[in-house]
């Protein structure tokens, strides 16, 4: 029985340009669409597919321009239908930090029932038991704004569930979350669909999250298609036509099947993989994975002895975010940070340019070491910090005046200004043509870039970005990274990134240092630091796929390393040590 | 890294948990009660008023007084003013051109106490109760402008989104300042026209913030069903006053009878 029906629903967008010639851009055309009751489904597609449009449609918080949307019976067009529509969907949004509308938690997820007029009783029960689904019960009374990220998307969750609808939609509710958060919250979705019977659309970047539902929907290329997990997940060839990506077990899986090792084709999880590859024979020699790297011999330019830094010092509120910290990063170098939220790895980025000064200990970049006469305006010279979500910080009229503003406040010559834009644009691929634009009308991926420009600009020796690829899509995440590999190879840039994604640091950074409750947990060759299973769960770390692989394989007597976390290495090992 | 939000001071205290409401009104009678103390008996009953209640709120005393220490200089303007400028009574000091009388001095004296105690009560008052507790009392306190179809429901709203949205709109100023800066802005040099230019990498984002944030709100609200005239909004917190509450505006009842007799 379908419980959510879209009849060829059609839907455009007013876009502005900044020419004057607006211009309607179809969203899509003569979309149709069947949800079954009590289904999971998983909605993906590249940013701007029009996947948060079709979740505001089902809502009715927009109407079709043609056509028309069924929920539970009633059609979205029927204004009277507005409110038990709302009330049969409800909805959770992305950022956790718009959705809160109490200062008080329990207060907040009362919200949507005081709305529905219930009785003081019957909501005091409903959020009772929503604290309780959601394990919040002891934060009923905690101000929302000190909790973190998963836990305020956790009360977003609860708020809805209080209102007891019988399908709940969410729009992307862990893309800005860590990896933890993001796990714990899927975990409750699924529980809402098993337990609760709840009917799920969840509209998700992450391919490991759309693999557990029962049914995938994908938009593309003004196509909309809607199958089983397996048909569209094992597809890559389908999927990187559409801008998007796979799991890591099926890109492994097309590996090992183009070197003519047999495999099914519906593998997708790990545990498929780990059945499939039980059938062959290994040779069960003590297999080691070889560290490829090369160590840098530059000289340090930045070193760090001894440095604490702590928030609102001498009150009670005291917070020691670094504690006692040394470590050097070399010339040159692609240098990984990783760590939890509240670990102090964003503060310790901002130590390397002077916005934050150390309490005690020396910080010294390029051999100058940081001490109170030197001013933060000087520092941004050398190291250049990107900023989460840069593209919030934007103001100019047009792209070519962003990119310039960092470089007009150390020079004036503008036609060096002009050469050092144009230099910069090179290296970040931004097209000369969107010179003029405004740089508001820009995609989000075109943004970022624009905001790294800005800063490449400057001309700094080192270049610090925070989560450069948070919330991009696979495609936009792999661009924007590829780019930032490609400014430390051929410009000599030092980087330094942080990240939460344990896959990012593997692919791109030589040496990594892991950061726990403001102190050093780990520093070292990224596959050696990775090694410490124990380590990375004390510090809020997941490990990829693959890498559960090849500890589920060690289990089942097949011996593999563990220090293994990319598909080409897990290719390597496995085809290295099959019977043939 | 957080901010206190009006200056809440946590603690599990009898005054903490007592009823917005019956907070409000007594430390609006409290006010009305400072202002007309006369007597040395009156004067003697609100201090006392005064330090058993922030015994009893066990908010460090230290805390309590910052509040003052903002008004400080303001307490001393009153004090000069007072005292050089009331020329009734006798002249206590009469030095060339500082002329101070007895009148001038009690009065000075009185007014920098009056001030200093309004001061606490209203910190007391702020320091023990959660701002969206405040808003649900002033809410009470206006209701009966419903009757003249004002909007107190929606107002009362709307005050609670802004409290809820300060902490979080001063986090993204801090990170746009920040991220600003390490763009090379330097907000300490230049002429006062260069200064004041520098805010504007900092004013347009912000913007740009608030109405992303409102944007988000206004779905997240909706999609909640807020605004759906046709059904009566209810509260899940039901207002009762316990037997704290009622034991507090007994005790205050009979020190106002006791310390101003006379009044009544």
């Amino acid at each position: 029985m379908s419980f959510i029906e879209c009849r060829n629903v059609s839907y455009s967008y007013l876009q502005y340009n900044d020419t004057n010639n607006d211009e309607y851009v179809d969203v899509f055309k003569d979309l149709s669409l069947c949800i079954k009751k009590g289904s999971f489904n998983a909605v993906i597609g590249k940013n701007a597919s029009g996947k948060s449009t079709l979740a505001r449609l089902i809502n009715a918080i927009i109407l079709p321009e043609n056509g028309e949307v069924i929920v539970n019976g009633l059609s979205t067009n029927n204004k009277d239908n507005l409110w038990d529509i709302r009330k049969t969907v409800g909805m959770v949004f992305q950022n956790p930090d718009s959705q809160i509308i109490s200062s008080i938690v329990e207060e907040d997820i009362a919200f949507g029932p005081e709305n529905l007029g219930l009785p003081s009783d019957e909501i005091r029960k409903r959020v009772e038991d929503a604290l309780k689904f959601t394990d919040m019960q002891k934060y009923r009374n905690a101000d929302t704004y000190s909790l973190s990220g998963g836990q305020k998307q956790k009360i977003a969750i609860a708020g809805i569930l209080a209102m007891k609808p019988d399908c709940i939609v969410l729009d992307e509710p862990t893309a800005m979350l860590e990896p933890k958060g993001r796990k714990q919250i899927i975990e409750y979705i699924k529980r809402l669909n098993e337990e609760e019977k709840i009917t799920i659309v969840l509209i998700t970047h992450f391919m490991e999250e759309a693999a557990m539902a029962d049914n995938i929907i994908v938009f593309g290329n003004g196509e909309v298609i809607s199958e089983t997990p397996k048909n569209i997940l094992t597809n890559k060839k389908r999927l990187e036509k559409l801008g998007l990506d796979t799991t890591q077990m099926v890109k492994l899986k097309d590996l090992l099947c183009e070197n003519g090792i047999n495999l099914k084709n519906d593998i997708f999880n790990v545990d498929e993989m780990v059945l499939a590859l039980s059938k062959f024979e290994f040779e069960n020699k003590n297999n080691v994975f070889e560290n490829k790297l090369v160590e840098n011999k530059n000289k340090n330019i930045i070193e760090l002895k001894n440095v604490s830094f702590y928030y609102g010092i001498n009150t009670e509120f005291e917070n020691k975010a670094v504690d006692n910290v040394s470590f050097n990063i070399k010339e040159g170098e692609f240098f990984g940070i990783i760590g939890h939220t509240g670990s102090g790895k964003s503060t310790i980025l901002q130590l390397f340019n002077g916005l934050l000064r150390s309490y005690s200990g020396k910080v010294i970049i390029d051999g100058i070491e940081i001490t109170d006469k030197i001013s933060t305006n000087e520092l941004c010279k050398i190291a250049g910090l990107v900023f989460q979500y840069p593209e919030n910080q934007i103001f100019e009229k047009t792209v070519y005046d962003e990119i310039a503003f960092g470089v007009r406040n150390i020079l004036s010559d503008e036609s060096e200004i002009k050469k050092r834009v144009e230099k910069a644009c090179l290296y970040t691929g931004i097209d000369a043509k969107i010179m003029n634009k405004s740089p508001f009308c820009l995609s989000g991926g075109q943004k970022r870039r624009v905001s790294i420009a800005s800063i490449l600009a400057m001309n700094p020796k080192i270049i610090i970005l925070d989560e450069p690829a948070a919330g991009l899509d696979p495609l936009g995440k792999k661009e924007i990274m590829d780019n930032i590999k490609m400014l430390n190879e051929k410009l000599g840039i030092t980087v330094i990134i942080v990240s939460h994604n344990i896959e990012d640091i593997i692919e791109y950074t030589q040496r990594v240092l892991v950061m726990n409750n403001g102190k050093l947990a780990a520093l070292g060759n990224v596959r050696e630091v990775f090694k410490d299973t124990k380590m990375l769960e004390v510090s809020g770390i997941l490990l990829p796929d693959v890498s559960k692989l090849m500890r589920k394989l060690n289990n089942i007597g097949i011996r593999m390393p563990e220090n293994v976390y990319t598909v080409e290495d897990a290719f390597e090992v496995i085809s290295k040590s099959l019977k043939r | 890294m957080s901010i206190s939000i009006g200056q809440y001071y946590p603690k599990d205290s009898f005054i903490h948990k007592l009823d917005s409401r019956v907070k409000l009104i007594l430390t609006i009678c409290f006010v009305v009660m400072i202002l007309n103390a006369d007597s040395i008996v009156n004067y003697g009953t609100v201090l006392f008023i005064l330090f058993s209640v922030i015994l009893l709120s066990r908010v460090p005393f230290k805390i309590v007084m910052k509040s003052v220490k903002k008004i400080m200089i303001i307490i001393l303007f009153t004090i000069f003013v007072n005292l050089f400028f009331i020329k009734d009574g006798n002249y206590i000091v009469n030095f060339y051109f500082i002329n101070i009388t007895d009148e001038g001095a009690i009065i000075s004296l009185k007014t920098a106490l009056n001030l200093i105690m309004l001061f606490i009560s209203s910190s007391v008052l702020i320091l023990t109760t959660r701002p969206v507790e405040l808003t649900n009392a002033i809410e009470y306190i206006l209701s009966p402008l419903k009757l003249i179809k004002v909007p107190v429901g929606d107002i009362a709203m709307m005050i609670t989104i802004a409290i809820r949205f300060i902490p979080t709109l001063y986090d993204e100023l801090e990170k746009i300042k920040k991220a600003q800066t390490a763009r090379g802005i330097d907000f300490s040099k230049g002429s006062l026209i260069k200064r004041i230019k520098a805010y504007v990498p900092i004013v347009i984002p912000m913007f740009t913030a608030s109405f992303r944030y409102a944007d988000g709100l206004a779905l997240a609200m909706e999609a909640r069903c807020y605004g759906n005239n046709n059904v009566k909004r209810t509260i899940m917190k039901q207002r009762k006053l316990n037997k704290n509450d009622i034991l507090a505006i007994f005790v205050f009842l009979i020190i106002l009878i006791l310390g101003f007799g006379g009044l009544v």
